[in-house]
């Protein structure tokens, strides 16, 4: 068992979901933390996908682009790629053999894993990060359901693991008819070299001119379970209070729109500022700016729980600073309340802004439950242990069949 | 004097880095923060084109991976300047030309639309013979 553990593996990360140019946030961030960590080690990984990448200078780079003349009509885009990345995802892959195993992020219409599971016998790693069908019925448009669903089960029936970020998500792959022995949970992590409580951040509180003034921090890609429109409401009770407070968001995405109205109603402009998507090397910056950050993700409409998990507490509990999170999810499985951040009840801006005051009020339990944080976060979620993780779940995937 | 607007859509992407791609005068635009569901919405986007703007432009991060640019040109002809583009922060740029969007990006789109239902046709097959007989392994 030691010995094979200590063999340097090959490994092929594949992804099929269109980023297009983005290279930042979601996703990216966690692949790249994962490969990141793996190429630490001595890992060789090759990355193969449609869209552009930023990934340590080892690895090497495989691109299968996505069709430029289908790309125009929604989801159909996915069915020529699924021909393609088949075509050409099996035969880079025959090309780099031996590979120890492909890990893949499921993605729409798209079961190109499972045909080379089949084909070259490597064994697969699939990343779920949501039932596709049901993401596209409650967070956007479902057309071709048969599709989505054949694929996706196509894939699960194939893969070796399935890795899923909660345990909330694993309830919802085991209800989908997810066998339980494949689904390994791995949430995302943090990287202490990127995230870490020595920042330099003078730069960034000039250029924002923020100098002297209390800075409540926000990060991610304005999805809709991220809950922003409930912090952005939160910013007049708080305003009343601490006259010199700043909320800073950092990021964006679709929820963009309903933010700016919310700020614009409550007329609440000079208390914020929105910087837009920041490259990832910036983002620690920014939120060692912060006096308290926040992460007010909600549970989802349809009833069931909130079953993300946020890159951005990891990335927090890293920068050693005093947190403020909804109590849903793998959020309150992850911090203990007034132990290692303050949970608030979801949906409430009142609780969000009440919360922000107390930690204002009083810095010894901001210090506190900064430092309980960041000793958890150094301990149990850093980059290194899901990677460590993902390699357990290999060998002991090699050390059955043996 | 009265300066003569431009208006920018911006998909995705830093309207700074796209300006300076381009040399660009951004005191000289009107900017909009559109997210790319919008383009589905005609009515929201020729709201905004209404306006008299000496030109339209879209911008995102990159050309060459951004989606539904014949839909962003086809906006361009139905407003009142038809003049503009799409500009991304590599410097490239997809210039508006109403003989072009006539004569090649609508007949193109035309095309993709009828091919998609072949292939969407041949996908429900494929895939269900995968689903059906080759996923019990």
């Amino acid at each position: 068992m030691v010995e094979i553990q200590n063999e340097k593996l090959r490994i092929a990360f594949w992804r099929i979901d269109y980023a297009g140019a983005l290279v930042d946030a979601g996703i990216n961030s966690t692949i790249r933390g994962l490969i990141t960590e793996l190429v630490k080690s001595g890992h060789k990984v090759f990355h193969i996908s449609g869209s552009r990448a930023k990934l340590p200078n080892e690895v090497e780079s495989f691109h299968i682009p996505f069709s430029k003349i289908f790309r125009n009509f929604p989801e159909v885009f996915s069915f020529p790629y699924q021909f393609k990345s088949v075509s050409l995802g099996k035969r880079i892959i025959k090309n780099l053999e031996p590979i120890n195993f492909i890990y893949q992020v499921i993605h729409d219409f798209n079961f190109s894993g499972a045909v080379v599971r089949k084909n070259l016998g490597i064994p697969l790693f699939l990343q779920a990060d949501g039932i596709q069908v049901w993401v596209k019925q409650n967070w956007g448009k479902l057309y071709f359901k048969s599709l989505l669903r054949w694929a996706e089960e196509i894939q699960w029936s194939f893969a070796d693991k399935i890795f899923t970020f909660s345990s909330q998500l694993r309830e919802q792959l085991k209800s989908y008819g997810v066998p339980e022995t494949k689904i390994v949970i791995n949430p995302c992590g943090f990287n202490p070299e990127v995230f870490h409580p020595n920042i330099d951040c003078k730069e960034i509180i000039n250029q924002l001119n923020i100098a002297n003034k209390f800075v409540v921090g926000f990060s991610g890609t304005f999805g809709y379970y991220h809950g922003i429109s409930f912090l952005a409401k939160s910013i007049k009770m708080v305003a009343k209070a601490i006259p010199n407070v700043v909320f800073l968001f950092v990021g964006d995405g679709s929820y963009r729109a309903q933010l700016d109205e919310i700020i614009k109603q409550d007329n609440v402009e000079k208390f914020t500022i929105i910087t837009g998507f920041v490259p990832f090397e910036d983002v620690p910056k920014y939120l060692s700016c912060c006096d308290v950050l926040v992460s007010p993700c909600i549970n989802n409409d349809d009833g069931t729980e909130f079953f993300n998990s946020p890159l951005k507490n990891f990335e927090y509990m890293g920068l050693r600073k005093p947190i403020i999170a909804t109590a849903v999810g793998q959020q309150k499985e992850i911090f203990k309340h007034r132990w290692s951040a303050l949970l608030v009840e979801e949906r409430n801006p009142e609780a969000i802004a009440e919360a922000i005051i107390e930690l204002y009020n009083n810095p010894d339990l901001s210090a506190t439950i900064a430092i309980n944080a960041f000793n958890e976060g150094i301990s149990k979620h850093t980059w290194r242990h899901r990677a460590e993780n993902l390699l357990n779940s290999y060998f002991e995937l090699i050390n059955s069949k043996i | 004097m009265n300066i003569v607007m431009n208006l920018l859509f911006l998909v995705n992407g830093n309207s700074s880095n796209i300006f300076k791609a381009h040399n660009l005068n951004p005191e000289v635009f009107e900017i909009v923060k559109i997210d790319e569901k919008v383009l589905a919405k005609p009515r929201s986007i020729l709201e905004y084109t209404r306006k008299k703007f000496e030109s339209i432009y879209f911008g995102c991060i990159s050309i060459d991976f951004q989606r539904f640019i014949p839909f962003m040109l086809i906006y361009i002809l139905l407003s009142k300047c038809k003049k503009g583009g799409v500009i991304d922060e590599d410097g490239k740029k997809v210039r508006f030309s109403i003989p072009k969007t006539l004569f090649f990006t609508i007949p193109m789109l035309i095309f993709e639309f009828i091919a998609s239902i072949f292939i969407v046709i041949f996908s429900y097959v494929y895939y269900f013979v995968w689903w059906k007989f080759k996923t019990k392994n």
